[in-house]
């Protein structure tokens, strides 16, 4: 369903991914694992359209889709939830959602779908959808900000440190929502330094070091591994 | 002559000034809303209003309000030509450069209708050719009562775009949150784009309504630009109802300034304003969603 191959990008003069090939499957849920600064931000901006790649290409259903702009890519079914939620804080939770459904906006019939659906995975947000976004709890917005992207309707929903900031009970909240969107089918690529929370809510796993993947294979095999080992010893 | 008695009419007089700033701050106020993008050619826009309006009234012979509407779009056009040959081009620069860039924009727009336009200064005819109103021994013009018409009906038009429609939504989003707009699928440049057309409009309309009280030339697009900003800072940066209340609250306190000091310190008054709000509270009379007060 989505293929990346030999992906290059180049942050300034120095390299920031070197070579990357992946994959993901309809219906998976793909963790990228990896230590600080190694390029996992990097990636999903590259692959949302926001920095440019240098070679490589990226396909998504079989069609090529390297360096479109990023509300083209929004616009097929490929949604980024970012680092830091972005959330627009002088905006109402429900103002944040619709505009999450910002181009399938004709789509009313979609949209109302959309909102109940978003309402139902998250009950808090139906509860303070008149209330300016900038005044939610950290959790609340992560919440809203995952909301926020379902409602473009994701065909593959890529999540960056979607724990990043929060409360433990906020976490497994959020993981749990995770492996539910998962099993109504919807395909995950999660970036996280919660390397065995993610990991075993994944079926396949990457390892990203110093822009490159070092290592691949199943959840549960990497959790196995020396390299996640010493990850997590750091 | 006692100067109690001067104040209704400065009061009066202030209302109306208060107005035009009023709806100068809206302009500087619509483009904020959807880029954090200050934009010192806004003044710009009124001028051309005025000078559009003049030359297509009088050169070209074509009737009044046919001439204004045909000057709003020709201003709206140049609002949009700005953003593609100044701004869009810069949209990976830093923020002081657009400023920079916007400001040069405004030198350009003003020699240009200097040279196009000539350099003498020029007047529009009221809309209504009717004496002033007289209350008492205040005299109000019916230009100044179309003016306040102007602002408050700019102010509706503004309210509907913003809080009602997604499109003026997904504007502020741009503004408060740029990665958070691309990623939700908003084009930003063509939001940015869509602001600075509206906001060359809103400039335009403030200019044809003035024009008729005072004189409009190639300069005079600067200093109604910059009391426009300080209308805007004064009622609180990016709000709508701010640009409205700092215009009125400005106008007013200028105004009856000349009351006490000589009426040459009217416009350093202005700028008294500007440096006490921004040292005491930069975020304005009624609060900016676009400024954190945790950051003074």
């Amino acid at each position: 369903m989505f293929k990346i191959k030999k992906l290059t990008v180049h942050y300034g003069p120095l390299p920031a991914l070197k070579e990357i090939s992946l994959e993901i499957g309809r219906g998976e849920t793909v963790a990228l694992i990896g230590p600080n600064r190694a390029g996992k931000t990097t990636l999903l901006l590259t692959l949302s359209g926001i920095l440019q790649t240098t070679e490589g290409r990226i396909y998504f259903e079989e069609e090529d889709i390297t360096n479109l702009n990023s509300h083209q890519i929004v616009s097929k079914g490929l949604i980024h939830i970012p680092q830091g939620r972005h959330i627009f804080p002088t905006l109402s939770v429900l103002d944040n959602l619709l505009l999450g459904a910002y181009t399938k906006r004709k789509e009313k019939e979609g949209i109302e779908k959309g909102l109940e659906g978003v309402y139902r995975l998250f009950p808090k947000l139906s509860e303070r959808k008149e209330q300016r976004a900038g005044t939610l709890s950290g959790g609340e917005q992560q919440m809203l900000a995952i909301g926020r992207g379902l409602m473009g309707r994701p065909k593959l929903l890529m999540l960056d440190e979607p724990s990043l900031g929060l409360a433990p009970r906020f976490i497994e909240e959020i993981f749990a929502t995770l492996k539910k969107m998962n099993q109504n089918g919807l395909t995950l690529f999660i970036v996280e330094q919660e390397i065995h929370l993610t990991l075993s809510i994944s079926h396949r796993g990457y390892l990203l070091k110093n822009g490159r993947l070092i290592r691949e294979g199943p959840a549960s095999a990497l959790l196995e591994s020396q390299e996640i080992k010493d990850l997590v010893s750091i | 002559m006692d100067i109690w008695a001067t104040i209704p009419q400065l009061l009066t007089s202030g209302i109306t000034f208060g107005a035009i700033y009023a709806l100068v701050g809206l302009g500087f106020v619509t483009i904020a809303r959807a880029s954090q993008i200050i934009n010192f050619a806004q003044g710009e826009f009124v001028m051309l209003g005025g000078m559009i309006t003049f030359f297509l009234l009088n050169k070209i012979h074509l009737p009044y309000p046919l001439a204004a509407l045909l000057a709003i779009l020709i201003v709206v056009l140049i609002g949009f030509l700005l953003h593609l040959l100044v701004i869009y081009p810069l949209r990976k620069a830093s923020l002081p450069i657009l400023l920079m860039a916007t400001l040069g924009a405004s030198l350009f727009l003003s020699s240009a209708s200097a040279l196009f336009f000539g350099t003498l200064p020029k007047a529009l005819p009221p809309f209504s050719a009717r004496a002033p109103f007289e209350i008492g021994n205040i005299s109000i013009s019916p230009q100044s009562l179309w003016v306040l018409v102007a602002a408050f009906l700019t102010l509706f038009s503004l309210y509907l775009l913003s809080h009602r429609l997604l499109l003026g939504k997904a504007m502020e989003a741009s503004s408060t949150d740029p990665l958070g707009a691309d990623l939700t699928g908003i084009s930003r440049n063509l939001m940015i784009f869509l602001a600075f057309g509206v906001s060359a409009g809103i400039g335009s309309v403030a200019g044809i309504f003035i024009t008729p009280i005072f004189y409009v030339s190639y300069y005079s697009g600067t200093l109604i630009g910059l009391k426009g900003f300080i209308a805007a800072v004064l009622g609180g940066w990016g709000k709508h109802s701010g640009a409205i209340l700092g215009g009125f609250a400005l106008g007013v306190v200028e105004s009856l300034s000349v009351a006490f000091i000589p009426s040459g310190y009217k416009d350093g008054v202005a700028f008294a304003i500007l440096l006490l709000i921004l040292y005491f509270r930069p975020k304005g009379i009624l609060g900016s969603p676009f400024i954190d007060s945790r950051r003074w």
